[in-house]
């Protein structure tokens, strides 16, 4: 079996780069090819690469495992996320697409300074960029090395390095034109691969006698198909809230926005991006449920660890399923990482290099990203080799950190002419709700998404004290360039 | 605008109902979230077709 996947993952590996290389054709002369493809991408392409950067490693490896262990309050979280989503892309979404054109929009830091009339808006995204994220590309590389430690036990070193490889070649080839070309790719390959091993574990399942009546049965006994004790109010709050604003506050799938040629390749990429969103997150909780009817039917040994469970599953299946699936792993990972890198690397560049430098060249923005490419890829290495949290965990606790950027983003793309100037109002804003959501952080590690304060959930609070400051300031309105 | 506003807030809000109906068997829970994520996407989808 571990000939097959590494020969499929070799020819997958091969076949992305001979993508990632053919995608140079596209002429990446500029910043704005390099960043956000020329405003020029069509809408299967931009659908793909939404899709493929939104769902990361997070989904077959910690969505299945969090079904499994904590029942279908798991996809009620996934699917409020995804609801959220659609709702943002349809009511602002157009908006956003329209003013980024209009104003040359490359990075979502560079958005922020532009409607608030200060660049300190921009700067102060790009660091909350690169604090938060870092811990998400980490569960990205955590992901890839736990599948190959499941496949050949002792190689999680060896998978950070593969991992590592595979994203700075893809990125730093093309930036988000083969960053986009792969994504394609990966998303069909996350795809058919979740698709088969469903449905292996559904044949699998039914030839030792569980069908689909005795799955129920088994799963309704343990309480997992209601909400189980994990799913307390404030657990469920704790986890949504940051992902509601998760298509406002991240930056690589804010910037997404900017990337659509036109009106319709912007309408085919919501569109495409909700088919596969609505399938994917459907599949995958079924996997996880059904892998622990498995597990109630004496089929298979309790899983302990939540991102354990997909890498059990396949040392269960075939080598044809295995290898499509670990494959699916590295393409959910990297797909999502690099897009996360090539994104802040943009808003470093864009929002505080180039405010401190004097008008430095196209060639010199395009190196100074690459490097910044490299170097969070690096960093995010070192969290998954440290091994800190579980996947879900480490994925959500980014976007509480971020959520203190959600009102002063919401405000902007709802009324983008009354904004300008209030800048200072934007900065505490961010500043106040950071504060809160770093602090939580560094006293509650991961479990700051859950900690309660007077019964409402972390992430809670940085969502109340961001838009309270907000809204207090709000009056307040300097001069545009100040700083 | 404010059409759409609302039925993206009522369709978030809904995804919290269950919390309050915890005791539920078979796949009503499962089935009751899938639903409405699938009938705000199609309308969220109409929606943008028509120009919001």
């Amino acid at each position: 079996m571990i000939a097959v996947t590494l020969t499929v993952l070799g020819l997958y590996l091969a076949f992305g780069t001979l993508l990632a290389v053919l995608a140079r054709r596209a002429g990446v002369r500029s910043s704005v090819d390099y960043y956000v493809a020329g405003y020029k991408l069509g809408g299967f392409l931009a659908a793909m690469t939404y899709a493929a950067t939104t769902y990361s490693a997070f989904m077959i490896v910690g969505l299945v495992g969090f079904a499994y262990s904590t029942g279908a309050g798991s996809l009620g979280f996934e699917l409020t996320y995804f609801v959220a989503t659609m709702a943002l892309l349809t009511v602002l979404g157009p908006r956003v697409w329209e003013l980024a054109r209009k104003r040359k929009w490359v990075s979502p830091g560079e958005m922020l300074s532009d409607l608030y009339g200060s660049k300190a808006v921009g700067a102060a995204a790009a660091i909350l960029y690169l604090v938060a994220l870092i811990p998400y590309m980490g569960a990205q590389v955590k992901g890839i090395a736990e599948a190959f430690d499941s496949l050949l036990p002792g190689s999680y070193t060896a998978g950070v390095a593969v991992a590592v490889a595979v994203m700075v070649l893809w990125t730093l080839l093309a930036g988000v034109w083969s960053v986009a070309a792969t994504d394609a790719m990966q998303g069909l390959w996350m795809i058919a691969a979740s698709l088969t091993l469903l449905a292996w574990l559904v044949s699998w399942l039914a030839s030792n006698g569980v069908g689909f009546h005795e799955a129920t049965t088994l799963l309704d006994a343990k309480g997992l198909l209601s909400l189980t004790g994990f799913w307390a109010p404030h657990v469920f709050l704790g986890f949504t809230i940051p992902w509601i604003f998760f298509a406002a506050t991240n930056p690589q799938v804010v910037q997404r926005l900017f990337m659509p040629r036109d009106p319709t390749a912007f309408r085919r990429m919501v569109a495409w991006f909700a088919v596969f969103g609505l399938a994917y997150t459907v599949i995958v909780t079924l996997i996880g449920l059904l892998a622990r009817a498995a597990t109630e039917a004496g089929l298979l040994p309790l899983i302990k660890s939540k991102d354990a469970v997909t890498p059990t599953l396949i040392t269960l299946a075939g080598p044809g399923v295995a290898s499509l699936v670990f494959t699916s792993i590295v393409a959910a990972a990297v797909s999502t990482a690099d897009s996360i890198a090539l994104s802040v690397a943009s808003s470093v560049v864009r929002d505080l290099y180039m405010v401190a430098a004097r008008r430095p060249s196209e060639r010199m923005q395009i190196a100074v990203g690459a490097t910044v490419v490299a170097l969070l890829i690096a960093l995010a290495a070192l969290v998954a080799v440290a091994r800190v949290g579980f996947i879900v965990a480490l994925s959500v606790l980014s976007s509480a950190i971020l959520l203190s950027l959600a009102p002063a983003t919401l405000m902007a793309w709802a009324a983008p002419g009354r904004v300008e100037g209030r800048w200072p109002a934007a900065l505490a804003s961010i500043a106040v709700g950071a504060s809160i959501g770093l602090t939580a952080t560094a006293v509650y590690g991961v479990k700051a998404l859950t900690t309660t304060w007077l019964g409402l959930p972390v992430p809670g609070w940085v969502l109340v004290a961001s838009t309270a400051t907000l809204l207090a300031l709000y009056p307040v309105r300097a001069s545009r360039g100040a700083s | 605008m404010l059409r759409d506003i609302v039925a993206g807030v009522v369709a978030v809000l809904l995804m919290y109902v269950p919390l309050g109906f915890r005791d539920v068997h078979g796949w009503t829970l499962y089935l009751y979230w899938v639903l409405v994520a699938a009938a705000y996407t199609g309308y969220a989808i109409a929606r943008l077709r028509r120009g919001v």
